[in-house]
């Protein structure tokens, strides 16, 4: 079978960054991940580990880049993780999963920004995520820990008084998540979106919409943990409400420096990372003369250049309208038929858990146990093994014993008959009526004592 | 002198310890005890002078004895090593005090026949390894069954094993029984059974297959491959915690020497030939070993059905017949030889305490026995394979080797690798994460300080070979090489 190596080669570490970077197809553990302590998210689901898969294709830059279709296989995963990602998180009911499943959209869009070939602007964003979503991962530490360990958005709420510290930071990371106009998301967003427009492929025009409607979803799902969370009438326990404290000085410490970085991050490392002409990479990023786009970004549409922006004031004005101002609406839009299909559709995460689990775990279990260990191990294999052996030497010791008698007479017969049979046989062989016998017969006589004895 | 000798004493040295002990009085079971280990421990010592004087640069057998035997038929008491024989010697001297220690407290009844056992037992493993003639080498390779069968049926730990003794000791040699004859034949054409001259003869191609097959009946039984493999989960259940560390540890590697040692030099048409087979059982052992492992309810049995995957990938890193797949299945014998051992020495501690080797019965360790839970983490990984312990080393190289020969194997194998971390993160955190049981089980003691030292020289072992294989692998390069350039592949 003739492959093109390159293609595999580069496919086959593009398995690896799916591992590792929760895109479509091996993103379950990142969202159940989340049992984990939030220190934990947020450095390694959210910056440091995550981000490995990006930097692996960054880092295989010059094999990747000489095979065009693995380029167009890492540009359509990635698009369609950021869109999946966004869909999903927009109902989830657990603030840290909220988080995490904008941790999986942004990968995706880091992805399918190296799937164009610019390397530069998905590491670029990956630098710029790490600020927001670490600010955003501990600030929800902040506000669980404060909480008493109460993850679930539907029992938090009214807390912009009583956390404003924490209801700051939370706000600093979700705009500059969402591309807010001149904090640290806006400068590498924006541009991904810019080059897969201007990449003018199929590929490209994909990722831009997914990418775009994936904008779109990102202001709705952040502004709607904003307002659950914050910003809507309290819906805990009195006795939760009691121990409400914000967030003390050495967690607010971290929460500083990484606002500073959210929000001055993305403009100081603008050109060094993505300007035009720029010599910070040197050899370390590869891409085909045929595929650097930066100039060409610059010449699309003015109207493309402000769909993003559009889309993410459309989505910030949709949250703010379906769970606070309209939420009888909502409700309504939930409970009708086709919105509840959509809304667990959504919130089980595309039933991509419940294919896993039916499909590939719960048959793989069963082959272990009833196939493997049952049928083969304990059966067939013990059967022509030991227990086989031992059964049918039960059947021969009751034939042997019938056989035994004792008497010297029953033996001196058996001795003639079988010696006049065994002379018959082998004399008759000799002649040529003995063509007619064959030796053989004799065995399956024997063989065929032990046959008959069965009951 | 001294050198020329080494091997001879190896031998001889617990033979007579074994016969020391027997004229000590049965109330002295301490003082047996303490000079069975001082024995084991002298002879590990006295091992470790072959590797100091091992010369790296050839591929000769060296400390090299020749006594006759029935020196008219040219059978005679031949043995030497080489690169191959070295660590297999080095890991059998390793083990043996480490099983001693470990039954300081479990073994009460019998001490001085386990420990006569025990040693004697020693001294046949190491003597399987440094065997250079074939006959010699099939008696050795036959007595390790007496003493092992001895352990398993007398100080095991339920009433069934005397079926797993029997089990084990008839599957084993009825398998051999095929050897015996082909080493029949091989006498009856060549005159000798000295491998070094065998090694020059060619058999014809049809009698090659033949005494391939007679030989791949007792090795596969040995290793084992699927489907000859069900005594394995038995005789580990039932054994003592030092008869699964060795048989676990050294008698599984006894299959794999074979094939390395004899049916690949001696039958190279054949081996190329069967080379095919070989795969599909071992594909086969690796991946449904790993799926049986994942429904196993009893802790050794898991580790057991483990070492018919690890044994599975060894298998097929031997027939890829080039340089990384054969040195990368000597490493990860090796490596298992640690990681299963150690694994079972845990399983060992857990059980002193608590006398109940199933998994639902056990949960929160970390809570109780934090050190217990390092040293079982260590090992797991070890059992994963993860990049950094010895066993990643040994199946990389094997991946490596059988890629050059067959992708598609390679790729199947290489799932293989999936499950087996399935089945050794599934085994971890059921048993040390997750909450207590104390309406089980109520005994929480950490390990104590022989255990601890017990397990200590695993972790070290694990992490140097994974980081820095090389003082392993520059000793077998040249006598890999050499049964390569033996089989004229």
């Amino acid at each position: 079978m003739e492959v093109h190596t390159l293609t595999c080669i580069s496919l086959l570490l593009f398995v690896g960054a799916i591992g590792k970077s929760a895109q479509l197809g091996l993103h379950t553990w990142l969202p159940d991940a989340m049992e984990g302590p939030t220190p934990v998210s947020a450095l390694i689901h959210a910056a440091t580990m995550v981000t490995a898969g990006v930097f692996l294709l960054a880092r295989c830059s010059p094999l990747i880049e000489y095979s065009s279709q693995a380029l167009v296989i890492i540009t359509l995963l990635g698009a369609s993780t950021a869109f999946f990602a966004a869909t999903t998180g927009v109902v989830q009911n657990d603030l840290k999963r909220v988080i995490a499943y904008s941790t999986c959209s942004q990968l995706g869009y880091m992805i399918f920004a190296c799937g164009i070939s610019q390397y530069a602007v998905g590491v670029f964003h990956l630098m710029n995520h790490a600020f927001f979503k670490a600010l955003l991962f501990l600030s929800a530490g902040s506000v669980i820990h404060a909480l008493g360990d109460e993850q679930d958005m539907r029992k938090m709420g009214g807390l912009v008084k009583l956390l404003p510290f924490t209801y700051s930071m939370m706000v600093l990371g979700s705009l500059a998540l969402v591309g807010f106009p001149y904090l640290t998301g806006f400068y590498s967003k924006d541009v991904i979106l810019e080059v897969a427009y201007a990449k003018y492929t199929l590929s490209g025009n994909f990722a831009y919409w997914l990418g775009t409607v994936s904008a779109l979803l990102t202001c709705y799902y952040s502004f709607r943990l904003l307002y659950l969370t914050f910003l809507a009438s309290p819906q805990m326990l009195k006795s939760s409400l009691k121990n409400v404290h914000d967030a003390p000085f050495l967690m607010g410490f971290s929460l500083c420096c990484l606002a500073v970085g959210s929000i001055f991050g993305g403009f100081m490392a603008k050109d060094i990372m993505i300007g035009l002409g720029t010599n910070f990479w040197g050899n370390a990023l590869f891409t085909l003369p045929t595929n650097t786009l930066l100039i060409e970004a610059e010449y699309i549409p003015q109207a493309v250049k402000f769909v993003p922006i559009i889309f993410s004031l459309l989505g910030a004005l949709f949250a703010v309208n379906l769970n606070g101002l309209s939420s009888s609406f909502s409700y309504y839009l939930k409970t009708s038929f086709i919105g509840k299909q959509v809304y667990i559709f959504l919130n089980k995460r595309w039933l991509f858990d419940k294919v896993y689990n039916d499909f590939v775990a719960l048959p793989s279990l069963n082959f272990g146990y009833k196939i493997s260990f049952q049928l083969l191990d304990k059966g067939f294999l013990e059967m022509f093994g030991p227990t086989g052996i031992i059964q049918q030497s039960f059947f021969m010791r009751k034939f042997v014993k019938t056989i035994q008698t004792g008497s010297i007479y029953h033996y001196a017969f058996m001795m003639f008959v079988s010696l006049t049979l065994i002379l018959a046989f082998f004399l008759l062989a000799t002649t040529n009526v003995g063509l007619l016998f064959d030796s053989r017969i004799l065995v399956l006589l024997f063989l065929s004592f032990f046959w008959l004895s069965e009951k | 002198m001294f050198t020329q000798n080494i091997l001879f004493c190896l031998l001889c040295l617990p033979v007579i310890g074994a016969l020391g002990i027997l004229f000590f009085p049965k109330k002295a079971v301490r003082q047996m005890k303490l000079f069975a280990l001082n024995v084991s421990l002298c002879n590990f010592l006295l091992s470790l002078n072959l590797w100091i004087f091992f010369d790296n640069s050839s591929a000769k057998f060296q400390f090299v004895q020749q006594m006759d035997w029935f020196s008219f038929f040219n059978m005679n008491f031949y043995i030497g090593i080489d690169g191959i024989s070295l660590f297999f010697i080095l890991l059998t001297t390793f083990l043996v005090p480490i099983c001693l220690l470990i039954s300081w407290q479990s073994v009460n009844h019998l001490v001085k026949e386990f420990l006569v056992a025990f040693l004697f037992l020693e001294t046949f493993m190491i003597a399987v390894f440094c065997m250079l003639d074939l006959l010699l080498f099939y008696v050795f390779f036959e007595s390790v069954l007496i003493p092992m069968f001895l352990i398993i049926g007398v100080w095991g730990s339920r009433e069934r094993k005397i079926r797993a003794a029997y089990q084990f000791f008839l599957y084993t040699l009825i398998g051999s029984l095929f050897m015996l004859l082909a080493i029949l034949l091989i006498y009856f054409q060549v005159g000798t059974t000295d491998l070094q001259v065998l090694s020059t003869v060619e058999f014809s191609e049809r009698r090659q297959f033949f005494l391939w097959a007679a030989f791949f009946l007792s090795f596969a039984v040995k290793v084992p491959m699927i489907p000859f493999h069900i005594w394995l989960p038995e005789a580990h259940v039932e054994a003592p915690t030092a008869g699964s560390v060795i048989l676990a540890g050294i008698l599984l590697k006894l299959g794999t020497y074979g094939f390395l040692r004899f049916s690949i030099p001696l039958f190279p048409e054949a081996t190329v030939y069967f080379t095919p087979l070989i795969y599909t059982l071992s594909v086969l052992g690796i991946i449904y070993a790993s799926f049986t492992t994942l429904r196993q309810i009893d802790l050794k049995k898991i580790i057991a059905y483990s070492s018919v995957a690890h044994m599975g990938f060894v298998t097929l890193g031997l027939f890829s017949l080039n340089a990384q797949g054969i040195e990368g299945a000597i490493l990860l014998m090796l490596s298992h030889g640690f990681v299963a051992s150690a694994l079972f020495l845990c399983i060992g501690i857990l059980y002193d305490r608590t006398r109940t080797r199933l998994v639902r019965y056990y949960g929160g360790l970390v809570q109780t026995m934090p050190l217990f839970s390092f040293f079982f983490f260590v090992f797991t990984l070890g059992n994963l394979s993860l990049p950094g312990t010895s066993s990643f080393v040994g199946e990389f190289l094997i991946l490596l080797g059988v890629f050059q020969t067959n992708t598609f194997i390679a790729t199947l194998a290489a799932t293989g690798m999936i499950l087996g971390g399935a089945y050794s993160i599934w085994l971890y955190n059921r048993v040390v994460f997750g909450n207590l049981k104390p309406v089980y089980l109520n005994q929480f003691a950490d390990v104590n300080r022989r255990e601890f030292f017990i397990l200590l020289p695993f972790v070290v072992c694990i992490f140097w070979m994974g980081v820095y294989p090389s003082i392993f692998l520059e000793s077998f390069h040249f006598s890999v090489a050499n049964i390569l350039q033996n089989t004229r592949i």
